[in-house]
């Protein structure tokens, strides 16, 4: 890893193509490493390549453990935590317009649920269906891109409104049916709840979402 | 594009909710085949419908791109409420036995105390190779071993833990008005205040208690008269097969060693040190066509598990294969 700094630091335009975060894999101790490019004592007058570098690896440095607690909270292990949040990392780096990105912490928990969730059967074959069945173009949905939500942020945000004032009740199996990717039955075990009231709790759930949306069209 | 470009007026109520029953059929786990052909014969016998669907499916997926994605995620966990449903636990055989400790339990607590019917769960878990020191909200602290976790469920009255996988110790705060209730694979272990180790092997529970007195209980017994009261500086071992060892010195720098990420063993059975080095290893160890109860006896660092294990290959005349993901020791 260091040599591929060193490089980096004579090249710095190559950074963004050497980066690779399979080498930060399991390498906590890297973190700390002696001679690296970014952080205090680093140049100010960083290169955009530099500076994408510099901010892919403190990104890493705050994010790795968190994101793969996170993962193995919600998805249990297999999948491998790290291997998914590794892979969320790779494709981060390879987002060419990074800076449009407002929040990036938020961009990379993002891309490692879907990349989770990809995992699981009767989501994925959804998914696939849906994407074949609406359109070409929203077969591209299943990757995430700045572009993708720059171009829908108002939608994102009225939907955003919309669930905050869903009830907790809803909201619970919003996030457990759409982020956690359980099953009725899962959530019905866990909570109680019987499967065709967490079916109608979502359908209402939906109906206010679509509604907040068409609100904001107006 | 996420952008939704169809308004409600557009589309009819019926169908926008007829959309919406299909979307929350396809992700409820339950489609079937026939589903799907339904589901495309609908779509294409009218183009408003696969309008509405559209929109629909734009609303779901809006909802992984929110900002707050990671809080919200956290809640998923921190929020869970069950009501206390014990068929509902006995839904797979691997189950049943988990099952039948938490029902043991609660008969304990419902000699003598009101059975509340709404709690909280909350889920902790550590990594692989990591361990992690978890304080709960009544002041107890628990220490995960590596590849752990745990569901804890704190109401007015008690206090339950589930071990649901690994192994942790124990540091319970003091509350003689709330027992804390600790159910393992094959064991469960009550305390008002006290630090015990509980490890789990392959087919074994060990309690290991440091400080104070605990009572241990197999799942098969459901009144305090069958639990066994375990001392300061006392362990014993229960099997899956319900029979419970001695009761026995044991040495608190072994059985405590993983605290400082340390592996140690006196005469442990070799499956059971693969569980232990599983934990903190990144890739997964298996034997194949080895006498698993060997004993031995072995001090390592959990840093150090490759090396340990090459000397346990040189003692034994093993061989030893390794790819990206596996170790495999095998007996030729």
């Amino acid at each position: 890893m260091n040599s591929v700094l060193f490089e980096a630091a004579a090249k710095p335009v190559q950074v963004a193509a050497t980066l690779s975060f399979s080498s930060y894999k399991k390498k906590k101790h890297n973190q700390d490493r002696p001679g690296r490019l970014c952080g205090i004592g680093a140049n100010v007058m960083q290169s955009p390549e530099l500076a994408r570098h510099c901010l892919l690896e403190r990104l890493y440095r705050e994010s790795w453990s968190d994101l793969c607690r996170q993962l193995q909270r919600l998805y249990g292990n297999p999948p491998d935590p790290e291997d998914i949040a590794q892979e969320a990392f790779t494709k981060l780096s390879q987002v060419k317009n990074i800076d449009d990105i407002e929040n990036p912490r938020a961009f990379v928990f993002k891309i490692a649920f879907n990349v989770a969730l990809k995992s699981i059967h009767h989501l994925q074959r959804a998914r696939n269906f849906l994407s074949e069945q609406l359109n070409n173009e929203d077969r591209e949905r299943q990757d995430i891109s700045p572009e993708r939500i720059v171009s829908s942020q108002q939608h994102i945000e009225a939907t955003h409104r919309g669930f905050m004032k869903l009830t907790q009740k809803q909201r619970t199996i919003l996030m457990r049916s759409r982020i956690k990717g359980d099953t009725y039955a899962a959530i019905s075990l866990d909570t109680g709840w019987s499967q065709a009231d967490i079916s109608r709790q979502l359908k209402r759930a939906l109906a206010l979402l679509e509604e907040a949306v068409s609100e904001c069209d107006i | 594009m996420n952008a939704i470009d169809t308004k409600v007026a557009e589309i009819p109520d019926g169908v926008s909710d007829k959309a919406r029953q299909w979307l929350v059929h396809l992700y409820s786990g339950h489609a079937t085949q026939a589903d799907y052909d339904a589901l495309e014969a609908w779509l294409a016998s009218d183009s408003v419908h696969r309008t509405a669907l559209k929109r629909v499916e734009a609303v779901w997926h809006n909802i992984g791109l929110f900002d707050d994605i990671e809080a919200l995620a956290t809640s998923i966990e921190a929020s869970r409420k069950r009501r206390f449903n014990p068929l509902r636990v006995i839904s797979h055989p691997y189950h049943i036995a988990m099952a039948a400790s938490i029902l043991c339990v609660l008969c304990l607590f419902a000699l003598t105390r009101y059975l509340p019917l709404d709690y909280r769960a909350v889920e902790y878990a550590s990594l692989f190779g990591e361990n992690k020191s978890v304080e709960l909200d009544d002041g107890s602290v628990v220490m995960l071993s590596g590849d752990s976790r745990i569901e804890v469920i704190l109401t007015g009255k008690q206090r339950m833990v589930q071990l649901l996988k690994g192994s942790a110790y124990f540091q319970v705060a003091s509350d003689k008005a709330r027992p804390f209730h600790v159910v393992g694979r094959h064991s469960s272990v009550s305390v008002l205040g006290t630090a015990f180790i509980f490890w789990q092997g392959i087919d074994t529970d060990r309690i290991s208690v440091t400080e104070g007195e605990v009572s241990v209980s197999l799942p098969s017994e459901n009144t305090p008269l069958g639990a066994r009261a375990i001392l300061s500086g006392e362990q014993i071992t229960v099997n899956k097969d319900g029979a419970v060892g001695n009761i026995i010195k044991f040495d608190p720098n072994v059985e405590l060693a993983w605290v400082n990420r340390r592996l140690i063993y006196d005469g442990e059975l070799l499956h059971n040190i693969i569980t232990d080095m599983n934990r903190y290893h990144s890739k997964n160890i298996s034997l194949k066509n080895i006498n698993t109860n060997i004993a031995i006896t072995l001090s390592l660092d959990v840093n150090n598990i490759d090396q340990a294990l090459a000397g346990l290959v040189n003692a034994y005349g093993f061989k030893i294969y390794e790819d990206d993901h596996n170790i495999k020791i095998i007996n030729d």
